[in-house]
């Protein structure tokens, strides 16, 4: 069975996948979902989504229990001549999806929500607009797990 | 006139059986120099693949150029985005997409 830190982050990766039309979202951005993506966006890859996980830090203890806060970064990308307005709806999307189950089945206690997410826009062949949101996850395990 | 020569050879570098191509600007037919080189835009830690179009055009050939008139080039359509004209009877669009 894998430590509770890759469920989490199988569970994120699930939830942005989730997001598409179909499944009530405004955006089909969880159809390009990477995780610690390697190489820049090629077209067929956007609108998508980059999500890892950096820092996690442990906080807490009570009699055997840790608490982690495990921070994960969520990029989106896009291009288009409605690149800006889109990942307006996509930082919606990723709250909505996220909100959805802040304890990721179960697995963590909370997610906090981010205090700010950041949009910018590069102009080149195409409109290139992608945004930065970061959510900290937090969860327990017992001694020396993680 | 002093000078001349300098026009007088830039029509030689937009040979269209050399480095020039055809383009369509306001309906007329002229000649341009196109690159279109890669590049990898980058912000906010997101990487994405790119290009960055250019064209060079005799500045005569495009009289009243503004930011987003259309040019078509090879068959796709852009839109000028930035002007650079040298003063020495050369200009470079830069193009995109969007």
């Amino acid at each position: 069975m894998a430590n509770k830190r890759q469920q989490i982050m199988d569970a994120v990766k699930a939830r942005l996948q989730n997001i598409t039309v179909a499944n009530g979202y405004m955006t089909n951005l969880g159809n390009n979902v990477y995780e610690w993506k390697e190489t820049a966006f090629a077209e067929n890859e956007m609108p998508g989504i980059d999500y890892r996980d950096t820092l996690c830090e442990r906080f807490s203890s009570v009699l055997n229990r840790f608490r982690w806060r495990l921070n994960v970064e969520i990029e989106i990308a896009t291009q288009n001549s409605t690149a800006v307005s889109d990942v307006r709806k996509m930082i919606a999307d990723v709250y909505k999806g996220i909100g959805a189950d802040d304890t990721w089945g179960g697995l963590a206690i909370t997610t906090e929500q981010p205090e700010s997410d950041e949009m910018r826009v590069i102009k080149e062949e195409r409109f290139i607009a992608g945004a930065l949101i970061g959510i900290s996850i937090i969860y327990e395990t017992s001694l020396w797990e993680n | 006139m002093p000078g001349d020569f300098v026009q007088k050879d830039l029509a030689a570098l937009f040979n269209l059986n050399d480095m020039g191509s055809a383009a369509t600007y306001a309906g007329n037919t002229i000649k341009v120099l196109f690159t279109s080189g890669y590049t990898a835009a980058a912000s906010l830690g997101i990487e994405v693949e790119s290009a960055r179009p250019t064209a060079i055009v005799m500045t005569k050939d495009i009289t009243g150029v503004k930011h987003r008139d259309q040019i078509t080039i090879n068959s796709v359509v852009y839109y000028i985005a930035e002007i650079h004209n040298d003063g020495l009877g050369l200009t470079t669009l830069v193009l995109s997409k969007d």
